[in-house]
């Protein structure tokens, strides 16, 4: 395992539907000469699945729980204004923001 | 940001309405969002797309845009344009003034009969109207006559006599029928009918309006609206003329034949004229406080065990009533019970909140509940 030093924390939101009054986002590390920013689409390993996350947050402080890490970055990202959009029907619809992120992810994925 | 007010263009004819609104995306600087409510619809903009201008259904609304400058929201009073059966539930509508909101883009709303929220923004010199030439709903009622009931017929003899005369003759005929269980219409539409003229008549639910060919019909026939305008809905009397509308325009030059059991009802509904109606239904609502006065929301409680729903339903509305106290002009009804999915075994308890949705979408946004479905397709 690579030292912590050289690794980068992110706050991922699952695109799945996601128990009420749970979290909506887990902290995973990656690599440092990895790119992830805000918005950027991640394969993650969620329970026993491989699913997509959106990147909420990037370079966050490291935790103090042991994280998983992001299996890979795709080439596509959101912009900020799906971002925007996305967290304003989660709001209204209540569905959670990874959930509703799930929507603006190209089918193709 | 700031909203400009939004433009309306409606025009009944649909090639005309098209190259208005083609003609008001060219002159935009920026991108053109032009959403349309069912996939057929997209036939009538064919090859006008470009990378400037953007043709879809709702989900092109979570497109990534560069300059997004205008959102032509197309035949905005559809009832397809609400996603009822999966998450986010949005309605097109609302879904397009958020994006608006946050982009800054001009909004407009193109239609071939507006609803009646679009009808109040008219009023109230909320929009800029460009363009103003709706259908105009013809009926010709065929009530059940005497003989009829007396007969218990499926169809009135003079309106299947009509039906059989025009398909014999060659005519393409549409009747609507708004009920799966249509075995003993069929029997009576096509009694002693050759093979060819029963080709003729196309039997069906509305979803044949979303059939693309649907323009090839020389003459539509409405039986029994009333099951539409009775559904237990305050909306029923208007999805009623939108849909009146809808049929009026595949057959523009002839009025639209409703075969009816509640003609005082169907001529009370569709025989007036939009202004009466309107001034009718506007004063419902205003009294009864429903939109476009306010916004509603149906909240949705599911459980295994009807008992624990409903103890978590009361806790929402305790909650929201809490809320609520300090927020003017905002309401809780329910919980009200409704079973869920066929497949599914769990249960539903719903509680309606009414009020401007900015405000009570803060108050229930941390609740215990499952969904949240704004402007619900139904209440009950």
């Amino acid at each position: 395992m690579a030292p912590s030093s050289s690794l980068t924390y992110v706050l991922v939101a699952p695109c799945i539907p996601l128990p009420k009054g749970g979290h909506t986002a887990y902290t995973y590390h990656s690599g440092k000469n990895i790119q992830i920013s805000v918005g950027s689409i991640v394969r993650i390993s969620f329970g026993k699945r491989k699913i997509l996350g959106v990147v909420l947050q990037a370079n966050i402080k490291r935790p103090r729980y042991p994280t998983k890490p992001i299996a890979s970055v795709l080439d596509v990202s959101l912009t900020p204004l799906q971002m925007q959009y996305a967290n304003v029907i989660a709001r209204l619809c209540h569905g959670g923001i990874g959930f509703t992120l799930r929507l603006f992810i190209p089918h193709a994925l | 940001m700031k909203q400009k007010k939004p433009i309306v263009i409606i025009e009944k004819n649909t090639a005309k309405r098209v190259k208005a609104i083609m003609a008001l995306a060219k002159k935009q600087k920026g991108q053109t969002l032009i959403i349309v409510p069912e996939v057929a619809m997209l036939n009538d903009y064919l090859g006008l797309g470009t990378t400037q201008i953007l043709i879809g259904t709702q989900k092109s609304l979570f497109l990534s845009f560069e300059n997004l400058t205008t959102i032509v929201l197309d035949e905005e009073q559809y009832e397809s344009h609400k996603s009822w059966n999966q998450y986010p539930r949005l309605h097109t509508g609302r879904g397009a003034r958020e994006l608006a909101a946050l982009t800054g883009a001009q909004l407009v709303y193109a239609s071939s009969y507006p609803s009646l929220a679009l009808r109040y923004m008219i009023e109230s010199k909320a929009c800029v109207i460009k363009i103003h030439n709706p259908i105009e709903i013809q009926p010709e009622t065929i009530p059940f006559s005497f003989e009829d009931r007396k007969w218990k017929r499926a169809l009135p003899n003079d309106a299947g006599t009509r039906i059989r005369a025009w398909a014999r003759g060659g005519k393409k005929v549409l009747v609507l029928y708004n009920k799966k269980d249509n075995q003993k219409i069929q029997e009576a539409l096509f009694f002693r009918l050759s093979k060819k003229a029963k080709e003729n008549i196309s039997l069906g639910t509305a979803s044949l309006l979303t059939d693309a060919m649907h323009a090839a019909y020389d003459r539509v026939v409405w039986i029994s609206p009333e099951l539409t305008i009775r559904a237990i809905d305050y909306r029923s009397s208007e999805r009623a003329r939108i849909l009146a509308a809808r049929l009026q325009n595949i057959t523009p030059k002839h009025p639209i034949t409703v075969v009816t059991r509640s003609a005082e009802l169907t001529q009370r509904i569709l025989g007036v004229s939009d202004s009466l109606w309107y001034e009718h239904v506007l004063k419902e609502r205003r009294m009864l406080n429903l939109p476009p006065f306010t916004d509603l929301v149906r909240l949705t409680i599911r459980d295994k065990s009807s008992t624990e729903a409903y103890a978590r339903a009361e806790t929402v509305r305790t909650m929201l009533q809490d809320a609520f106290a300090k927020i003017p002009n905002t309401r809780a009804f329910g919980p009200y019970q409704e079973k869920g999915p066929k497949k599914s075994r769990l249960v539903e308890w719903h509680i309606l909140i009414s009020g401007q949705l900015a405000a009570v979408a803060e108050a229930y946004k941390d609740l215990p509940i499952d969904s949240a479905d704004v402007d619900p397709h139904r209440v009950v």
